[in-house]
């Protein structure tokens, strides 16, 4: 039976390190842990610090997510360890070991709520692992000791301190029986919230004091679930002890039925969407462009981030003009997105302005991306940027301020020394080929980032930079998905050699054709047949019935007509 | 009982590492803040500094009056105590600062650099301000704090972890009297908290008669009336290696709130189609300054969008704001947008802002203090303060003789607070940075910025749980209009 937590610890593993990988990058780039007394002081400063800090620490190593998956399953099982820990207290018998993973199951599906913080599971280790440290001391008098560690418990995790005193309570009755103690510990507790909330935390409101600050990333929210796991965790341990023991069959059914029963939630839980656009952001934040396309492939984009995560990645890989009608597309929203409040949505868009060279433009969505992190943390990714930037324009001081805080780090710490080295001998910066690039493409003074002339603006930076293949791809998908069509032909006119033209700008040539001429007899041949053909026919469909499904179907589904004519 | 303290200190200081073999220069120290030749007041927090390149420092602050004090350590850290009572000493003289230096091993003796204290009083408790992170659009790490400028401390008045997602300015309290103040709530739960004597209340001054909410507020000496502009706000981005953001208006105008009735006072000279904002009242209450410019509604034409300085007049009486606005500086025909008036409280000066353009000089490395002798009319530019950074959002103390003001000038991003005196000649002191207990470390470290700041004459307070709870309850006093 000693296997049993192996194999769940495996499907966890192989569930997110395989699966959700995205998860993980998720929970890493929306913090910044750093070494040192200072950042844990701070840490410190408020209840549950401890929980904080140490999740912190464990969610920095997700910059891995193999090695975040590890980590994360090694924590889940640890929790299942020792709530059947507390059980065998209870007198459980062994056969029943898998129940008390019931718990982590449950907790695994709630952290699928990508904004559950890790603190949350971390407290509830702790508070497990207090309570089977309290229970080794064998003296009757610890009793007497709780008075002391209960305002420890409150203080280093929170909210997880009920479930330390629950759970003492309940193993001190079951060794000593009934007293009037736990009504003086829950008299303490209560002062202590009080005497917290009057004095170092007096900003927090209350219900953050009690239910936790660092537990759920939007302190405004405080999910029910969260009080359904502890309660789950709390009352495990007696309740496995209530159930007699069983046959080895009956064991393996419970613990396959544990062990697939998280796979199997996992797919209807986890939010589809959300996790799409995770993944996006994710693979984006990596450079994996041939995976962006080929995950859009199958999971075509929704809405402005994903589409700008698509685009960007068909820039990167010089196949904007030839594919991007092959996917769903949001307008020039769907290139450069304008800025939402929000932590998430604006990171590709930065993205897309670093590759571009519009880095003031990078500055800004990091700076705000970093901004509308609810819980006010730093993200290293975001950090690492506005170093970055800092360091491009020049301002050296400011970029080791930044810098600074990086070398801090463990998977930030080397890129911060070489910037660091850069910013100290500043001809050596463009001994970086991308760093390079970017100086190449910047835009001279003067140039205000226009949203309303988006497509101009990306032209200046092709033409400031021929080289800046990506900006007249993006200049010339402005046009298109804004239908600017004089714009589009006078750009063509401008920058297009002999070389063949993509295809969704030849679609959209042989369109304007259309519309001026009313026939595609004499298309001029750089139009390829295949382009007039599906013309034709789409124009024939399309006049016979507007809202012929066969437009939106094969191939005719995937051109810029499709786009133009909408639903 | 302070010779034993001296002493005390003395012994303790000399515990540490003493210069052996000093190599005397002729020259100044290089020290971060530069607080050589400043102007002080008297108990002001310890002006600590740090010294480039040093590995350890020993520091000898000695009176021209009386009064010496040593300090030794990493950086020049004086004792409060002993740092407060050799300003008292030396009221009206001056310290002289001598700084040895350890620097690859080696000791450095520098020529002694001079810190002016002066016999007009800060007796102010400190300073208010918003300390914000870095955001062009949105802002989670925010709120307003207050600092007491005799120490170290600092205490929030409301921060994010208060209202979180909320986004809070413009503190402003009635010529530094925290008894009186109101501050702006902006988002989901938008509200204008005007607390007065302890009792608040949530204002919605938004009507169907204005533009906006009521933003930049000033209060009336008499603490009736509080003037405000109605800002559109909106922001550019500038792809360049030295602006990053312009702030500007699409549409302002400005108005007066009567307190005492929540009406808001509109007249037709300060809702036109022009644009009007930063509305001030003048210290015996009767002029309404504002600056106003021509409209330009377009992001391409912000370079044109320039301000002058007008007056028109006020009567506390009536609550009626007057018939003819006045131009006191032209500063449009000489190229120039003037912002943030502020007159002193003893009447005779009016301090602003003026930049090449725009309305919020703030991130223009070209916009200094001026000031204007009222009595005469004539300006000049505050070329005691200014930097080749942008300085702005000044107030002054409530003897006019301190001024706070926001500057650039440390790494032309960070807004930073430095504070500098006012002589009755009309002449400034050198400003000096807010002192910090190792202020290297701490400016290094710091990711936020300071805006609006003033001065408060006593600890602000504020109950923060109560105020939540109004705020998330969305219960407001709606304004009424009245026209002049």
């Amino acid at each position: 039976m000693k296997f049993l937590p192996a194999v769940f610890a495996v499907i966890v593993f192989v569930c997110y390190g395989f699966f959700y990988p995205e998860w993980f990058n998720y929970h890493e780039q929306y913090q910044l842990f750093l070494f040192g007394g200072e950042y844990l002081a701070e840490k410190l400063k408020v209840a549950s610090g401890l929980a904080g800090y140490l999740s912190e620490f464990l969610v920095q190593f997700y910059f891995f997510p193999l090695l975040g998956a590890a980590l994360w399953s090694g924590l889940m099982v640890l929790i299942g360890f020792l709530i059947w820990n507390l059980a065998k207290i209870f007198a459980a018998d062994k056969s029943h070991f898998m129940l008390s993973l019931l718990p982590v199951v449950l907790l695994t599906l709630y952290c699928g709520d990508q904004n559950v913080m890790m603190s949350f599971p971390m407290a509830l280790a702790l508070s497990l692992s207090f309570t089977l440290l309290y229970d080794k001391i064998s003296d009757k008098k610890r009793v007497y000791l709780q008075f002391v560690f209960i305002p420890i418990a409150y203080w280093l995790i929170g909210y997880g301190a009920f479930v330390y005193l629950a759970l003492t309570i309940a193993v001190d009755i079951k060794k000593y029986g009934y007293t009037f103690l736990p009504i003086l510990y829950v008299f303490e507790i209560v002062s202590v919230i009080f005497a917290v909330g009057y004095t170092v935390m007096k900003q927090y409101p209350f219900i953050d004091i009690v239910c936790g600050v660092n537990f759920y990333r939007d302190r405004l929210t405080i999910p029910f679930m969260q009080h359904i796991i502890t309660l789950s965790v709390v009352i495990t341990p007696p309740l496995i002890s209530l159930i007699k023991k069983v046959g080895k069959v009956v064991t393996i059914v419970e613990a396959a039925v544990i062990s697939l029963i998280l796979p199997l939630m996992m797919t209807k839980t986890y939010d589809k969407i959300t996790y799409s656009l995770l993944k996006i952001d994710y693979l984006v934040r990596f450079q994996e462009w041939d995976d962006v396309i080929k995950f859009c492939e199958k999971n075509p984009p929704t809405n402005a981030m994903g589409c700008t995560g698509l685009n960007l990645a068909l820039a990167m890989t010089g196949q904007l003009g030839e594919r991007m009608f092959e996917f769903p597309q949001c307008g020039q929203e769907g290139l450069i997105s304008r800025f939402e409040r929000n932590m998430v949505s604006c990171g590709i868009t930065a993205e897309a302005c670093y590759y571009l060279g519009l880095i003031n433009s990078v500055l800004r969505y990091n700076y705000d991306s970093q901004a509308a992190i609810v819980n006010c943390n730093m993200s290293g990714r975001f950090t690492r940027r506005i170093a970055e930037v800092y360091m491009l324009n020049g301002n050296y001081e400011l970029a080791q301020k930044y810098i600074d805080i990086l070398k801090k780090t463990v998977f930030y710490a080397p890129w911060a020394k070489k910037a660091e080295a850069c910013c100290q001998r500043p001809e050596t910066i463009t001994q970086n080929k991308r760093w390079a690039t970017i100086l190449r493409y910047r835009l001279p003074e003067n140039e205000l980032f226009s949203v309303s002339d988006m497509d101009m603006m990306l032209m200046n930076l092709y033409k400031h930079c021929p080289e800046n293949k990506m900006a007249l791809q993006y200049s010339l998908a402005c046009d298109l998905l804004e239908g600017k069509m004089r714009q589009f032909v006078d750009a063509m006119s401008q920058t297009q050699s002999n070389q063949r033209i993509p295809k969704s700008y030849q679609e959209a040539l042989a369109w304007i054709y259309l519309q001026q001429k009313g026939t595609l007899e004499n298309l001029p041949d750089f139009i390829s047949p295949e382009v007039k053909n599906a013309l034709t026919e789409f124009d024939r469909l399309y006049m016979i019935n507007r809202k012929n499904p066969l437009l939106k179907q094969g191939s005719l589904g995937k051109t810029y007509w499709r786009y133009m004519v909408g639903e | 009982m302070k010779k034993l303290l001296f002493i005390f200190f003395v012994l303790i200081v000399s515990c540490g590492q003493n210069p052996e073999n000093v190599v005397n220069t002729d020259v100044l120290p290089s020290i971060f803040p530069d607080y050589k030749g400043v102007t002080i007041p008297v108990n002001i927090a310890p002006l600590n500094f740090n010294v480039d390149s040093a590995e350890y420092v020993c520091v000898d602050a000695k009176g021209s009056i009386s009064g010496e004090i040593l300090t030794k350590g990493e950086w020049a850290d004086f004792d409060i105590d002993l740092w407060h009572e050799l300003t008292q000493k030396n009221a009206g003289g001056k310290i002289s600062v001598s700084v040895t230096a350890k620097k690859d091993g080696k000791w450095f003796g520098y020529k002694p650099f001079e810190i002016f204290i002066s016999t007009d009083s800060l007796s102010e408790y400190g300073l208010t301000y918003r300390r914000i992170a870095p955001g062009y659009e949105t802002f989670s790490n925010i709120g307003i704090f207050q600092r007491d400028i005799h120490t170290f401390d600092e205490f929030a008045i409301v921060d994010h972890t208060a209202l979180q997602g909320e986004c809070m300015n413009c503190h402003v309290a009635n010529r530094c009297d925290p008894s009186r103040f109101q501050l702006h709530i902006r988002g989901q739960h938008a509200a204008t908290l005007v607390q007065t004597n302890g009792k608040r209340k949530l204002l919605q001054t938004k009507t169907d008669s204005t533009i906006a909410n009521c933003m930049y507020a000033y209060w009336h000496p008499s603490g009736r009336y509080c003037a405000y502009s109605l800002n559109l706000i909106n922001q550019c981005f500038w792809e360049d290696t030295t602006r990053y953001i312009e702030v500007f208006d699409r549409a302002s105008d400005a108005l007066v709130l009567d307190m005492e009735k929540d009406e808001i006072i509109l007249s037709p000279l300060l809702k036109t189609k022009d644009f009007e904002s930063y509305p001030v009242f003048s210290a015996d209450g009767k002029t309404i300054y504002y600056c106003t410019s021509k409209p330009y509604m377009d992001s391409g034409e912000i370079t044109k969008m320039r301000y002058d300085l007008c007056a028109i007049s006020f009567d506390e009486s009536t609550g009626r704001i007057g018939d003819y606005a006045d131009t006191i500086i032209h500063a449009s025909k000489m190229g120039k947008s003037i912002t943030h008036p502020r007159p002193s409280y003893d009447g005779k000066y009016l301090m602003y802002s003026m930049a090449d353009y725009s309305v919020f000089p703030i991130h223009h490395p070209e916009a200094d203090l001026y000031i204007m002798n009222l009595a005469t009319g004539e300006s000049r530019p505050l070329d005691e303060v200014n930097s080749k950074r942008a300085e702005s959002f000044h107030n002054w103390s409530r003897n006019s003789r301190w001024f706070v003001f926001n500057s650039r000038r440390y790494n032309n991003t960070n807004n930073l607070l430095y504070i500098a005196h006012f002589g009755a000649d009309g002449k400034a002191g050198k400003p000096f940075m807010l002192p910090q207990k190792n202020p290297r470390e701490y400016y290094h470290k710091l990711i936020h910025s300071y805006n609006v700041p003033d001065f408060t004459a006593e600890k602000v307070d504020l109950d923060i749980r109560a105020f939540a709870r109004e705020i998330f309850s969305d219960e407001r006093i709606q304004v009424g209009v009245r026209r002049n």
